[in-house]
């Protein structure tokens, strides 16, 4: 919370907090001046361990935390610790019926009010009626009390879905520690009522869809006011006067990154950017390259970074701060394979050849494929890959077709190199199935030779056409005109997204302007299933790629040719 | 704000105001649960467990010696089920070489996250025994059977702590909601297992 109290110990903590900005950018030491030893350690190290007990239950010794939940059922930290429910920034969840309090660094220690609880759950502003006391301001002791054995400082028992820890005394006060210094201090972007993104754009993107990207971010940020959903928010369930200046009349400002070059030159130049002016969060992006440098840029210094263009997303499980639209590229290699297997007709034996590019695209593609078809227990396909400007001829064709009859080939290749894709429908032994990528192919995909249609399939990571007229008004209203996807503007529709997620975060975070926080509650947020071009964007706590799968489709005849799924909505 | 959004906010600002006595600390030695007992409905669907290998569902819980512990979770749930779970692993552990006279199975509510692959790995961070099966399937077959069990939430994040009990001696469903201790549960399996 952007408030004077924060302000306060900003300044008492800023003059030790600066050596670990870059390590720690959502702790600093709040009132840590006096305190020279926690448990044996120095702050420094003490904050360290603290995180590692908080986030990954190990505790100083390298032991697991034990603790006790609902009474009798012992956990370790394998199953969850503090973060599963408080969350990172320590500003607590609200899942279904069970809310899970903030223990942040500010909050622990002071009073709470019944009037505070209501507008903390729901954000209403009639919790002015409220009166009484939800709790005492917890002190060192009574928190560990609390900790130990659910106690808060009133003497009340704290609901046994608040695990029991046995902490010993260094441990206890490391941890103490660590949660005094947890998100007191608003995160680098952020000030009393700004918050500055940024934005990246590389070399070599549609300038439109730049252009369009960095206009529509300036109307948000000149506007200076609440955006159109923020307003619609406000309106309805503002907390009050005050909530309204922080979540909607903040100064926006959008600096536009522009990295030049190979992406193996980006994280310098990226490093410039940041050390001249940090930002809150980075906030959407486009880039027809790999987007690795960006990401890992992003999580050394800890900065989110909203939903970015790119078809090339960093694929990891553990990952925490870029969210992505999807896994892209390789997304599309995954469902062909999960296709695939699931079709019952299909001989164990058949042949599969995967042919692509030693391009970045090619390369995704046919790794998403190749992983997920061993994962279900099938043999390792066979592969054709080219050089960057090794032309296909009507021989390399012939050749494909020849060299195993019958197969199933997925021709990870963009329109240019299939101009003679129809050499394969009259081989000899022409291919089983032939599977191709609707993003590779963008509107080129329409126009293919109408002899090969029967044997190709589709990968297509979006909505289907027929369903946007089915779609409510306000998305349909988005839509330009009935070409979709050739002519329909999908960047634009992604560019839109995000801001509407961006605007939607920056409410529900109720000023609570923490890099983490803004992560949490874009995971908190409902599934999307109208209002993009995906058929169902999945949140999800920890989820970083929002839509999960693809269709399938086929061509039909003709030169204004129907797509028709051959499947459901495949999740690899 | 969608309707289906103020009607959300307006059940949970009901829910604090009923239970504000106690919500955030509370007095009683226990924590509480309710208890009632149903017939369900079972669809005939087929879903998915952790190995990938289809189930039926319809026949797969209605075992004629076997008790059913049954639960909604997902993979990424951080409040609701992993406290669930963690009652399923220890009930497991209680009941030791009697583990086998019952079955638990936990459904997926996040279809599109939780693949088979997810499930494993999650089974396996619980250290669940051979008897627990983590499903999964189409959003459409997991929906019908939230519903068959009068426990569809329009979203995940809105689930809420479920656990259902098969008695194939009575035959009939024990719907416990809210979260229970590891003796709770011991009590209604023993319930189950009785005329």
């Amino acid at each position: 919370m952007v408030d004077n109290r924060v302000a306060l110990r900003v300044i008492v903590a800023s003059g030790i907090l600066t050596i670990l900005l870059h390590l720690l950018s959502g702790i600093s030491f709040a009132e840590n001046s006096r305190q020279s030893s926690i448990g044996g350690l120095s702050p420094v190290e003490a904050l360290k361990i603290g995180e590692r007990m908080y986030r990954e239950g190990i505790l100083a010794s390298g032991e697991p935390m034990q603790a006790l939940v609902q009474g009798d059922i012992p956990v370790d930290s394998t199953m969850f610790s503090c973060v599963s429910c408080h969350l990172r920034s320590g500003l607590g969840s609200l899942e279904g019926q069970v809310i899970t309090y903030p223990i942040d660094g500010i909050t622990l220690y002071e009073g709470i009010t019944n009037a505070w609880n209501m507008r903390w759950v729901t954000g209403s502003k009639y919790s002015k009626g409220m009166t009484g006391f939800l709790r005492s301001a917890y002190n060192d002791e009574t928190l560990a009390a609390a900790i130990r054995g659910g106690v808060n400082p009133d003497g009340k028992t704290l609901k046994y879905t608040m695990p029991r820890y046995p902490l010993g005394d260094k441990d206890m006060a490391i941890l103490i520690f660590y949660l005094k210094n947890l998100s007191v201090k608003p995160s680098p972007g952020v000030s009393e009522n700004s918050i500055r993104y940024a934005t990246i754009v590389t070399e070599g993107v549609n300038r439109t869809d730049s252009v369009f990207m960095m206009s529509i971010l300036k109307i948000m940020a000149a506007s200076n006011k609440p955006t159109r959903f923020s307003m619609m928010a406000l309106s309805t369930i503002a907390s009050n006067p005050e909530d309204s200046i922080k979540t909607g009349y903040l100064n926006i400002s959008v600096a536009r990154w522009e990295l030049k070059g190979s992406p193996a030159s980006w994280r310098s130049q990226l490093d410039d950017y940041y050390k001249k002016e940090p930002v809150f969060a980075i906030v959407g992006g486009i880039s027809n390259d790999d987007w690795r440098p960006i990401h890992e840029f992003c999580e050394e210094n800890r900065i989110p970074c909203l939903l970015p263009i790119t078809e090339l997303p960093v694929i990891s499980a553990s990952d925490w701060y870029t969210l992505y639209f999807s896994k892209g590229f390789y997304q599309e290699g995954e469902t062909a394979a999960k296709y695939l297997h699931g079709i019952m007709n299909i001989p164990q034996d058949i042949p599969v050849i995967q042919v692509y590019r030693n391009n970045r695209q090619g390369l995704a593609m046919a790794k998403g494929f190749e992983e997920t078809w061993k994962g279900l227990r099938q043999q390792t396909p066979d592969k054709r890959v080219l050089t960057s400007d090794e032309p296909i001829t009507i021989e390399r064709w012939k050749q494909l077709a020849a060299s195993k009859k019958q197969a199933i080939i997925l021709l990870w290749l963009d329109s240019k190199d299939l101009s003679s894709i129809d050499m394969l429908a009259d081989a000899p032994d022409r291919p089983k199935m032939v599977f191709l990528s609707s993003t590779l192919l963008g509107k080129e995909m329409y126009v293919l030779p109408q002899k090969i249609r029967d044997i190709i399939y589709i990968t297509f990571p979006y909505r289907l056409p027929v369903d946007f007229a089915k779609s409510e008004p306000s998305f349909a209203g988005l839509i330009k005109n009935n070409q979709y996807p050739a002519e329909y503007p999908i960047t634009r529709a992604k560019i839109n997204f995000n801001l509407m997620i961006l605007n939607k975060a920056l409410f529900m975070m109720k000023g609570h302007f923490y890099r983490d926080r803004l992560l949490e509650v874009v995971d908190m947020m409902q599934d999307e299933t109208t209002m993009s071009l995906y058929p169902r964007l999945s949140f999800g706590p920890g989820q970083r790629y929002l839509s999960k799968g693809c269709y399938i489709v086929k061509l039909g005849d003709g030169v204004t040719p129907n797509m028709t799924p051959v499947s459901g909505w495949v999740i690899p | 704000m969608s309707v289906r959004n103020m009607y959300y906010l307006v059940a949970i600002m009901l829910n604090l105001i009923l239970c504000f006595p106690t919500s955030g600390a509370r007095g009683s030695d226990r924590p509480e649960y309710t208890r009632t007992i149903h017939e369900y409905a079972i669809p005939d669907v087929a879903l998915f467990n952790q190995d990938g290998k289809k189930v039926q569902l319809k026949s797969f819980l209605r075992p004629k010696d076997k008790v059913i512990i049954l639960d909604f979770i997902f993979g990424t749930c951080t409040t609701i089920c992993p406290v669930l779970s963690a009652n399923f692993v220890n009930f497991q552990n209680k009941l030791g070489a009697e583990s086998g006279k019952v079955q638990l199975v936990s459904i997926s509510i996040d279809p599109e996250h939780d693949t088979p692959k997810v499930l494993k790995a999650y089974l396996k961070r619980y250290k669940a025994k051979p008897g627990w099966d983590f499903l999964t399937g189409s959003r459409e077959n997991i929906e019908r059977v939230t519903n068959a069990f009068n426990a569809y939430t329009s979203d995940k994040m809105q689930h809420y702590p479920l656990t259902f009990v098969y008695s194939p001696v009575q035959d009939r469903w024990f719907r416990i909601d809210g979260l229970v201790a590891t003796s709770e549960l011991l009590e209604e399996y023993q319930k189950a297992l009785k005329r």
